[in-house]
Parts: C-alpha cells; sequence; structure tokens
C-alpha cells in the first residue's frame, strides 16, 4: 500500500462491513432510573425480551384481576345496576312517541318482576328521567 | 291546576278575614291531605298576596269551609286513593302524555294520593276498583282527556 492509498483508506480501527452500531455501553445512564421514574418501562422491556411474552393478554389478565378482586364484593350491586339500566333503557322507550300506551306499560310491570325492580324505584327512575 | 288546600282558603277568608272555627278547619284540611306544615305554609303565603292589607270581614266564609271539609272526610283519603288509581288506570286506556303524567301525578301527591295514582297508570298491582269518580277531581278528568 503506498502512501496516497494510506491516506485515503478507512482506518482499520473503524467498523467493517456487517457490524452493527452498539450505541449502548455500560457507561450509559438512564436519567429516569436514577431519579426513580420508570421502573415500569424496565419491567415491560423485560417482558418485551421474552419470546413469549405476549402484551395483550398480559392486559387482559391485570384486567382480570382487579375484576375478580373488585367483583366479589360489588357482585350484587353491579347485577342490580346492570338490571337497572336494562330498565331505564326500556323506560325511555315508552315515552318515546309521547304517549304511555298500556301495552307498553304492561312490559314495564313485568319486567319490574323480571328484573326485581321495586314500585317505589320504579316512580324514583320516572321522575329522574322527566322531572 | 289549584290545589284543594288553597280552595278551602279561598272559602274560609271568603270576606277577606278568617276566624277561629276557620282556622281549626283549615287545620283538619291539612290532616286530610296529609300535608307538611312547609306546604301548608307556601300555599297561605301565596293566597295571602291576593288580600287586602285590611278587611271588615268576620270570617262568613266558615260555613261553606266547614261543609267542603266535613264533605271531604267521608270519602277521603280512603276513596280518593280508589279514585286517583282508577283515573290513572284510565288515562293510560286514553292515552297519557308526559305532561299530563307529571302535572298530575305532582298534584296528587300533594294530597297524599300520588301514589295510588301511579299504581293506576303503571299498571302495579290489582286492577282498580270501578268507583264513581266525585266533582273533586274534575279538573283533573279534564286534563287527562278521560
Amino acid at each position: 500500500m503506498n502512501d496516497d492509498e494510506d491516506e485515503y483508506s478507512v482506518p482499520n480501527s473503524g467498523l467493517e462491513m456487517g457490524d452493527s452500531i452498539n450505541s449502548e455501553t455500560h457507561d450509559d445512564v438512564d436519567p429516569f432510573e436514577e431519579l426513580g421514574i420508570g421502573s415500569r418501562t424496565h419491567k415491560t422491556t423485560t417482558n418485551v425480551e421474552n419470546k413469549d411474552y405476549d402484551a395483550l393478554s398480559d392486559l387482559m389478565d391485570d384486567d382480570t384481576d382487579d375484576i375478580q378482586e373488585e367483583g366479589v364484593s360489588e357482585e350484587n350491586g353491579v347485577e342490580k345496576n346492570t338490571a337497572e339500566s336494562t330498565y331505564l333503557m326500556l323506560l325511555q322507550t315508552v315515552w318515546v312517541d309521547g304517549i304511555l300506551d298500556p301495552a307498553e306499560v304492561r312490559l314495564l310491570a313485568k319486567k319490574r318482576v323480571d328484573l326485581n325492580i321495586s314500585f317505589d324505584r320504579h316512580l324514583e327512575l320516572v321522575t329522574d328521567l322527566i322531572g | 291546576m289549584i290545589h284543594p288546600y288553597t280552595l278551602g282558603l279561598k272559602l274560609g277568608w271568603k270576606d277577606d278575614a278568617l276566624n277561629e272555627e276557620g282556622f281549626t278547619l283549615l287545620t283538619r284540611l291539612t290532616k286530610i291531605f296529609d300535608m307538611k306544615s312547609q306546604e301548608r305554609e307556601i300555599l297561605e303565603m301565596s293566597y295571602m298576596e291576593s288580600l287586602p292589607l285590611i278587611s271588615q270581614g268576620i270570617g262568613s266564609g266558615v260555613d261553606e269551609l266547614r261543609s267542603y271539609v266535613e264533605g271531604l272526610e267521608q270519602w277521603f283519603p280512603e276513596d280518593g286513593g280508589k279514585c286517583a288509581q282508577l283515573l290513572g288506570r284510565r288515562a293510560l286506556d286514553v292515552g297519557m302524555t308526559k305532561n299530563g303524567w307529571k302535572d298530575v301525578y305532582a298534584w296528587m301527591e300533594s294530597i297524599g294520593i300520588g301514589t295510588s295514582f301511579a299504581m293506576g297508570a303503571w299498571m302495579q298491582g290489582d286492577e282498580p276498583e270501578d268507583i264513581e269518580i266525585p266533582s273533586f277531581f274534575d279538573e283533573i278528568v279534564t286534563i287527562l282527556g278521560i
């Protein structure tokens, strides 16, 4: 190799073709980690590294756990709310044409029994609905 | 819709004065309608605004008021509740409007028979007894279009 070639060639200490750039060195400092912020991110990164990791399943599992924890104590309340929501929806439909119709009212009376809604509660819902 | 207690006030204060018996009769009227003292006060305050500041009256309306109160005591609230339920049911048959429901239910509530009216209108419980509707409910009958 002559002097001209040395002058214009890539230095030996440089990158060879096929080498990857590794910008993360052990000396890199994560400022968020230093401040105690972002520990969750670190966990996520670890999970992502796991081949079998499924983020959606993980999210769903978390949700399921939460529901199971709260669900036991609130099960009855949720059922009651669902029944009331269903009933309220029906109640809203009977006034759609502005007139209360005997057939609609008969259906509501049956639903009150099915959904275990008291007549007093029905009146409260009617009052809430139309004042 | 005129409140039945306001009707009693009109009778009792016919000559712009109310005597002691008139006052007692009005108190009996509040018991018939199961009214709270606050409700009575609101209606009285509203009615008093229509009265002159000075009156030469002696409470001459007491006889009519007595007749009104004693008449009501004979059938109210027991038969009043039955009438209210029947009115609710009949209103449903002719088609009850939102406003019809709202206004009449509020009126019925104010005299202690709102639930009976609601039971008729929303088909709660047994079918209402067929009973003659007294003239006391004439205005309601008109409003509901029965």
